[in-house]
């Protein structure tokens, strides 16, 4: 299969001024990050809030510019063409934001809102818009007669669905869903996913899914990357990721997730202290200070992202060092 | 729609209502004579002027206001219509221009000031329209008066200092009526198009492939318009509370101009029939905004329930 985004080496560090505006520091929000995304394939990236995940989908988007670092649709290179150019290639991405209610302009109808993108990217010709709304809205399960009504006049769930068509109207290669369902009751969760899926099986479309919830990870994702602090601290396989996580960070959050059995046992890994500052993230592995296996060389020198196998990368030192990692993570 | 035809009828209604209680309260104050007292003797206080007959003056003024007479001068017994025909016009002219310059040119300095998605914010563009808010009117038209009388010695004869009667008369003070409300919309319009880029909305509409241009005025704006107009009724206050100055200084005849002669002649008549020729152009103003909120700015609130 064909590679879709490939990301390389991504940073973004937001630069902020002290209240005295003497001293200068940077936010290292997102901090060499690299992944691909296949044709049809749904990347699920999930971490703690404020880890660097929606950034790293604004960056793909370029509704941010990074600080460093590429990133290629297609083979090409994005980062560095014109506003114009890059008008051009927002016809194959597409976003789906976690809050319906402020995604819609509010003051536009829907039909306003579908047909912008077809006329911006000449998806259809004029006279056909009425058509290809009209299909739109019944492709992800909304009425005809809804074209005509203003956001306000739908529920939570049928906003996302009006996100999803707009965002599916320019019919993109790759749709980065920021947190699509984090808003929605869980009856309609289940809807907006099963909706995603369907599409993309209709529409080979690829997905960079940001969640917090790892179940619904689990759902959609065919490969899963965990941030942590501006970086992907593991990368593989849904099964891999979910079977057997290495990283000790990975654990904890796969240990944390409820479990609906209420006569469940299991002992849970929690998760000590804070999230460190990313204005000024601890030297080595940015886990350290947290991470219960920490070793003097944790501290010291920043762990490189390393293939265990052929679908599963981590980035730790203990899988680096003489004890067997597999038996200190165990 | 019979709904809002009940809404729209009730609106008016108080609106009349509003205004004829004003009529009456203006002309009441107006019937008082100036050399009006009350003394206090034992324990009883006695009026210099008997109450009822104050009463009954007020109630026929009124009525004859009613049947649109607003009487006659005091110096000439000329009719006082006169004024609707044309010292009312020059300051209806003087209102319009001021109020329509200083739409464009709030709303473009606004545009300009907003930070249109940017993070960096520019200090000197937001001074630029903080500073001639906080300068007095007098010092905004000694300074327009002065550029006149130097464009003048230089041969250019665009604007006139004082005085009125063609259109290089009303430049100058029009200028000076909407410097002020001007960066007042300025501010507001700023400050609404700042908040609409915070929308996820706007984030979808650049990702969507929209030009800087169509997000500005196909989403930005779209939004940020019933906040702008919903400053205008502060606007008219502005605009018509800074009238008086500016009438005066240009010497310009319009309705407050007048109404200073008349209260310095103490004519009662005329000095009634301006304040309430003033109170028409501020409901007639407040009308028009509150017609544009209802049709722009009320269907966003219905959203927002």
């Amino acid at each position: 299969m064909n590679k879709i985004i490939e990301v390389r080496d991504l940073v973004k560090h937001f630069e902020i001024t002290s209240t005295k505006g003497l001293n200068k520091n940077y936010v290292k929000a997102v901090d060499g990050v690299s992944f691909d995304i296949l044709e049809g394939e749904t990347l699920g990236l999930v971490g703690e809030s404020g880890c660097g995940k929606s950034t790293t989908g604004r960056l793909i988007l370029r509704l941010i510019k990074p600080t460093t670092g590429e990133i290629y649709l297609e083979g090409k290179n994005i980062n560095d063409i014109s506003e114009k150019e890059l008008r051009g290639i927002r016809k194959d991405i597409q976003v789906v934001f976690q809050n319906p209610y402020s995604a819609l302009d509010p003051k536009m109808i829907i039909e306003d809102i579908l047909s912008e993108p077809l006329s911006i990217h000449k998806i259809v010709f004029k006279y056909d818009y009425d058509k290809e709304v009209k299909r739109l809205l019944n492709l992800v399960g909304l009425s005809e007669k809804d074209a005509k009504k203003f956001p306000h006049e739908f529920s939570g769930g049928q906003r996302q669905r009006i996100g999803i068509a707009r965002a599916i109207a320019t019919k993109p290669k790759f749709i980065i869903c920021d947190e699509p369902v984090s808003a929605l009751d869980v009856s309609v969760q289940s809807q907006i996913l099963n909706l995603l899926d369907d599409l993309q099986k209709e529409l080979k479309v690829s997905y960079l899914f940001i969640a917090h919830g790892l179940n619904v990870i689990r759902h959609v994702s065919n490969k899963v990357g965990v941030m942590y602090l501006g970086k992907i601290v593991e990368l593989g396989s849904v099964e891999e990721i979910f079977n057997n996580p290495v990283h000790p960070y990975t654990k904890a959050l796969l240990s944390s997730a409820p479990i609906p059995d209420p006569f469940s046992h299991k002992e849970k890994e929690v998760l000590e202290g804070e999230i460190p500052s990313p204005v000024s993230p601890p030297s080595g592995c940015s886990f350290h200070p947290r991470c219960r296996y920490a070793m003097r060389i944790c501290s010291e020198k920043k762990p490189f992202i390393q293939n265990i196998n052929e679908n599963h990368k981590v980035s730790c030192h203990l899988i680096d060092s003489d004890n067997d990692f597999k038996g200190v993570l165990a | 729609m019979i709904n809002r035809f009940k809404f729209a009828s009730k609106k008016v209604l108080l609106s009349v209502l509003i205004f004829l209680i004003f009529v009456y309260v203006t002309v009441l104050l107006c019937t008082i004579p100036t050399d009006f007292t009350i003394t206090f003797e034992n324990g009883k206080a006695t009026p210099s002027h008997i109450g009822v007959l104050i009463i009954k003056d007020t109630n026929e003024k009124f009525i004859s206001l009613l049947k649109l007479d607003l009487g006659r001068t005091g110096k000439d017994e000329r009719s006082l219509n006169y004024l609707v025909t044309s010292i009312m016009k020059n300051s209806v002219f003087l209102l319009a221009g001021g109020i329509i310059l200083a739409v464009l040119l709030g709303v473009s300095k606004g545009i300009i000031d907003s930070k249109r998605g940017s993070t960096s914010e520019s200090s000197l563009k937001v001074l630029g329209t903080i500073i001639p808010i906080s300068l007095p009117d007098i010092l905004v038209i000694a300074l327009l008066q002065r550029l006149a009388v130097f464009l003048n010695n230089h041969g250019i004869e665009i604007f006139k200092v004082g005085g009125g009667g063609s259109i290089n008369h009303v430049l100058l003070p029009i200028i000076a009526l909407s410097i002020l409300p001007a960066c007042y919309i300025a501010r507001i319009t700023s400050m609404a198009i700042d908040n609409c880029y915070q929308q996820d909305f706007i984030k979808v509409a650049v990702g969507k492939g929209c030009s800087s241009y169509r997000v500005l005025w196909n989403h930005v704006m779209r939004n940020a318009i019933p906040s702008i107009i919903d400053s205008f009724p502060t606007i008219t206050s502005i605009i018509i509370g800074n009238l008086l100055m500016v009438e005066k200084l240009f010497s310009y005849p319009g309705l407050t101009q007048s109404l200073l002669n008349f209260y310095s002649h103490n004519d009662r008549d005329g000095v009634i029939a301006n304040i309430i020729l003033i109170g028409i152009i501020y409901f007639i103003l407040d009308a028009t905004f509150n017609m544009l909120k209802w049709l722009i700015v009320k269907p966003l609130k219905e959203e927002s329930i």
